[in-house]
């Protein structure tokens, strides 16, 4: 009786398992099946190195979203990926456990704000910012990029702490003992210690950034064109699909699911990136 | 760095907010103002920032002195300015008189053999009373000899169709039903999808913001305009422009005119 039993909950257990791994390939199959006859159609090459995309007179080019993605993440990262480390290495290792139990807290409920939130935020204050201090209109994909370092700090900010306190504590209480400052002992010791989970944090930031959607519409202008500036807008892979997918029909549609394509591959590429990083890390 | 601040130099610009390619409103638009050529090729620049909502159409006109955009009369607020076109404003006296040229009817249209329960709905919404609702929102009703007398029907209408329409029906269903004990079931999508969902039996009433097509109207289709909606211009508030010729406007989705001093001249500042 008892083994049945167990083998029925093995079953529920696989089952549930099973659930994830179907998700992930019916999506796979739907976007490679839906977008790969429309890459074919409009041509593999002209289609991720063609400049203009204007589905009225059915020329296809994603170029401009590619870039636009790319530079908007890049942008991010370069805002937020300096302030989440610093912030890690501060919560980890330097910060009084009373301040700890106040900026913690925070930065999870940052982690808890819905993306349209973050959207509103930018297009009522960033943008506006934007558009006094460095000119142009506003929406652009600096305004992007500083709405999008907000929203991965926590993402970044969480795994590289947990990745600097995995560390044995002999790491840091070793370069106290020969001498080191406790801010020499961060930097020197643990952080390069820590380096293949920071670099993990750093791409799952890249991930949740050019994944996201509905904050970046709100502030990058969604342009269709090459962007020339930081201050001049973009669209990105996502904002795309987002913006044409409800009045889409025949080529046209077949051709958003194959940006879908464009952006799934920039995100597998990612994640292998991720799994090689952790893979080092456990080794 | 060349790239980087390559458009400080462009403070004066006229930033242009458009809505995204397909949207009702960015359709209407381009026929009203001619940005649209003989083979139905959008003109509009294709540099123009493209806003998917009419709130954040409102956002960014009523936070930038140098924005112009567009939207419908029933979504102006204090925040923006609606400038005349042509010398005439976009008021609802102007909109009945067809003297502003920028407008659209919204219409619901029935099959011939439409249920009891339907052409309830619809009388309620020709009543007095429809198109006083129908006025509160900031559109323009259309004047029909109709009167609603509350009846004992009960049981469920659907109507389906253009999201340009499906507010004013929201607001009108929720009144209906609080009088009647006819359920309205409301589905958005667009003018075309609805009115085949009309002729398909799929619903009772179908709601578009544009005109039936003649092979439409050989299904046998009736349609009654309910209101007009008026697409009004607007800039911010602080802007000393008041008035823009419906060229100007063509010349600015076009991206001819970039800079307002080409249309604000001394007279209108």
């Amino acid at each position: 009786m008892t083994k049945i039993r167990e083998k029925a909950m093995h079953a529920v257990f696989l089952f549930s398992a099973c659930i994830a791994i179907f998700g992930v390939l019916m999506i796979c199959i739907f976007l490679f099946a839906e977008g790969i006859p429309a890459l074919r159609e409009i041509g593999v090459f002209k289609f991720v190195f063609g400049k203009v995309w204007n589905p009225s007179a059915d020329e296809y080019g994603v170029l401009p979203m590619i870039l636009g993605s790319i530079y908007v993440t890049a942008g991010a990262l370069v805002i937020g990926v300096p302030v989440g480390i610093l912030t890690s290495v501060y919560l980890a290792m330097l910060c009084p456990v009373k301040l700890y139990r106040i900026i913690r807290p925070l930065i999870d409920i940052l982690a808890g704000v819905p993306s349209v939130i973050l959207g509103l935020f930018g297009i009522t204050v960033v943008v506006p910012a934007v558009r006094s201090i460095f000119g142009g209109w506003g929406s652009s994909i600096l305004a992007a990029s500083v709405v999008l370092s907000i929203m991965i700090l926590p993402t970044v900010i969480s795994v590289a702490e947990s990745s600097l306190r995995a560390l044995p504590t002999s790491y840091f209480e070793g370069a106290l003992a020969l001498g080191a400052t406790r801010e020499r002992g961060a930097f020197s010791v643990m952080l390069p210690a820590a380096s293949s989970g920071v670099a993990a944090a750093v791409v799952l930031g890249t991930g949740r950034a050019i994944g996201e959607t509905m904050a970046v519409i709100m502030v990058a202008g969604n342009q269709s064109v090459m962007p020339s500036s930081i201050i001049k807008g973009v669209r990105t892979l996502t904002a795309n699909i987002a913006i044409e997918m409800g009045y889409a029909a025949g080529l046209h549609r077949d051709a958003l699911v194959a940006t879908g394509v464009v952006l799934f591959v920039f995100i597998l590429l990612l994640n292998l990136l991720f799994s090689a990083l952790t893979r080092r890390r456990e080794r | 760095m060349l790239f980087i601040f390559a458009s400080c130099g462009e403070r004066n610009s006229i930033h242009v907010i458009s809505r995204e390619a397909g949207s009702g409103t960015r359709s209407s638009f381009t026929e009203s103002f001619t940005l649209v050529d003989e083979n139905g090729y959008d003109l509009t620049r294709a540099d123009a920032d493209i806003n998917d909502s009419t709130g954040v159409v409102l956002a960014n006109v009523s936070s930038d002195e140098k924005a112009v955009g567009y939207t419908s009369i029933a979504s102006l607020s204090d925040k923006v300015k609606a400038v005349s076109i042509d010398g005439i404003s976009p008021t609802a006296e102007n909109v009945i008189s067809q003297k502003y040229k920028a407008s659209r009817a919204l219409l619901v249209v029935v099959r011939p053999d439409i249920s009891t329960e339907a052409n309830d709905f619809i009388s309620f919404i020709l009543s007095p009373l429809g198109r006083r609702i129908i006025n509160d929102m900031g559109y323009v009703s259309v004047p029909y000899d109709c009167e609603y007398k509350k009846s004992a029907l009960s049981g469920k209408v659907t109507v389906a169709g253009s999201s340009s329409v499906a507010p004013v029906i929201e607001r009108l269903a929720e009144e209906y039903e609080a009088i009647s004990d006819i359920e309205i079931e409301l589905q958005q999508s667009d003018s075309s999808s609805g009115i085949r969902s009309l002729s398909e039996g799929i619903c009772d009433i179908g709601l578009s913001s544009r005109n039936l097509k003649e092979d439409e109207l050989m299904l046998g289709l009736v349609p009654y305009e309910i209101a007009y909606d008026a697409l009004a211009v607007i800039v911010n508030a602080k802007n000393p422009l008041s008035d823009l010729s419906s060229q100007q406007v063509s010349e600015i989705y076009k991206g001819d005119i970039k800079y307002w001093y080409e249309v604000i001249d001394d007279e209108n500042s």
